[in-house]
């Protein structure tokens, strides 16, 4: 990224701003997405994830570390959009990038899959939907996402143990053999 | 018909799955309300921030202050436990413990494996470090506990650690209390705590920002000392969550620890309720902390109580 874009943004130039977000809002909306399920929310928490970097980028020292502290505004305005409580809406999603020419089971399994994925994802905390979102989809350390997030890499570790366990629960849980009809 | 697949390539596939582009009326949005936004001018004298790193990388060395805290089980329970049995050099095992059968009072103690469920049965742990690393702490856990870091025990599965029904078990040695626990980076306000059981007890009952119950004696494990109950404050936190917005990283903690290196332990939410217990173990200090919240089950701590029950300490 270009340092003197970030230098010129902290004086209050908006339009290098807006470059950085057109350089980063596709990622951060990618995570916010993702930790969110639902793209209304999404877009809610990346406009104020941008807008309080702007408030607040003539305070931040270390300009290498913008993007870590974007994450964590963002990651900020995620919690903030779950405990609003309005929008967590998993859903079913028919997704189309599946297999060209999978076999009608092997379609039929992918969509139990991610509902089963859904389902365990809506039961973890917000913290939790975080760390498991920036270590699988963005694949970050767990130093990286304490540095990230601003919290030490115990919890990171912690949030992100529990996390899986959750998900793998779910997931095994439908795993077990299937008999009088599908009831598992 | 059974199913098999690896959960974690099963997680990264679906979060590969869906949108990756920010609309394009969302930047609009942005830039619009731009236009409406006052930048806030840098408060921070030259400086702070390097200030601050620094500070805080070394408030988490502090002095070796052992302390090993049990988790819950002793609260109300009286002083008497069996005899400890010999201990035994206990078998590798690998992260994925296979289930035992029911664990036994005599049963030889396994190591307590890093960040892995614990199959039911017994354990050791070395709460402390070098140089009183060989002291052994012995315990026997039901299903549904799983180890982290080694020195601390936590409910997984539907049971949590976090508000408004976790628990935890936390096995540590505090080295220095945090003077503010919200503002705790850094050692300016780091209150030193001498080696004894009451120099530690003293030196939490001085403390303002939290709850300190009076001393009271207990025993665990063959060895005496003094329990204070801790009760965190609900207003540095955000909901039923450990995140605490005003805070040095968002984390409310109490002291920083030799057990957890530079990751000190922290406080999971609001009213979270430390059980402490401060034992002198031959003349080594040895700190058991039961946390809980008001809305953890009776059941649950009733279980935590049975672990402590169990537990034999070897110096």
């Amino acid at each position: 990224m270009d340092p003197s874009l970030i230098d010129r943004a902290k004086r209050g130039d908006r339009e290098a701003f807006t470059t950085l977000v057109l350089q980063l809002g596709d990622r951060l909306y990618s995570v916010a997405f993702r930790i969110l399920r639902d793209a209304s929310s999404a877009e809610d928490a990346v406009q104020q994830a941008f807008l309080i970097a702007w408030r607040e980028l003539p305070r931040l020292r270390d300009e290498s570390r913008l993007e870590a502290w974007l994450y964590r505004l963002l990651v900020n305005a995620c919690y903030a959009e779950i405990r609003r409580g309005g929008r967590w809406q998993p859903g079913l999603r028919l997704v189309t990038d599946l297999d060209p020419d999978p076999s009608a089971a092997d379609a039929q399994l992918s969509v139990d899959r991610r509902d089963e994925l859904e389902r365990g994802f809506r039961r973890l905390s917000a913290e939790q939907r975080a760390v498991l979102v920036m270590h699988y989809y963005l694949g970050l350390s767990g130093a990286e996402i304490a540095e990230a997030l601003g919290i030490s890499p115990g919890t990171v570790r912690s949030r992100l143990h529990y996390a899986r366990q959750q998900m793998r629960a779910v997931l095994e849980a439908d795993a077990r053999p299937i008999a009088n009809g599908g009831m598992a | 018909m059974t199913r098999n697949f690896d959960a974690d390539r099963a997680l990264e596939e679906w979060l590969a799955e869906g949108p990756s582009q920010l609309p394009y009326g969302a930047v609009d949005g942005i830039v619009r309300q731009l236009n409406q936004t006052s930048q806030r001018r840098s408060i921070w004298p030259p400086g702070r921030e390097l200030m601050n790193r620094i500070t805080f990388a070394l408030g988490g060395v502090a002095a070796a202050v052992a302390l090993v805290f049990v988790a819950v089980g002793l609260y109300f329970n009286g002083p008497g436990v069996a005899a400890p049995p010999p201990p035994t050099a206990p078998p590798t095992v690998s992260p994925t413990v296979e289930p035992t059968e029911a664990p036994s009072p005599i049963a030889t103690p396994r190591p307590v494996p890093n960040e892995s469920d614990l199959a039911p049965g017994t354990y050791a742990i070395h709460p402390l470090p070098a140089p009183d690393d060989s002291l052994t702490v012995t315990l026997t856990v039901p299903e549904g506990w799983h180890a982290f870091d080694e020195t601390a025990l936590f409910p997984w599965g539907d049971r949590s650690y976090e508000p408004p029904g976790g628990m935890a078990i936390l096995f540590d040695d505090a080295t220095s209390l945090n003077g503010d626990p919200c503002d705790w980076s850094g050692t300016d306000d780091d209150v030193s705590v001498g080696p004894a059981v009451d120099d530690l007890v003293e030196a939490l009952r001085a403390q303002t920002a939290y709850e300190v119950s009076d001393p009271v004696d207990v025993t665990i494990g063959g060895y005496s000392g003094r329990r204070v109950d801790i009760v965190l404050p609900t207003e540095p936190f955000e909901g039923q969550t450990s995140d605490a917005p005003e805070c040095d990283e968002r984390n409310y903690t109490l002291w920083s620890t030799a057990a957890h290196g530079e990751h000190p332990i922290t406080v999971q939410g609001p009213a979270d309720h430390w059980r402490t217990n401060i034992l002198d173990v031959d003349g080594t200090r040895l700190v058991i902390v039961t946390r809980y919240f008001p809305g953890t089950s009776s059941a649950d701590r009733a279980e935590m109580d049975a672990i402590i029950d169990s537990i034999v300490i070897e110096p």
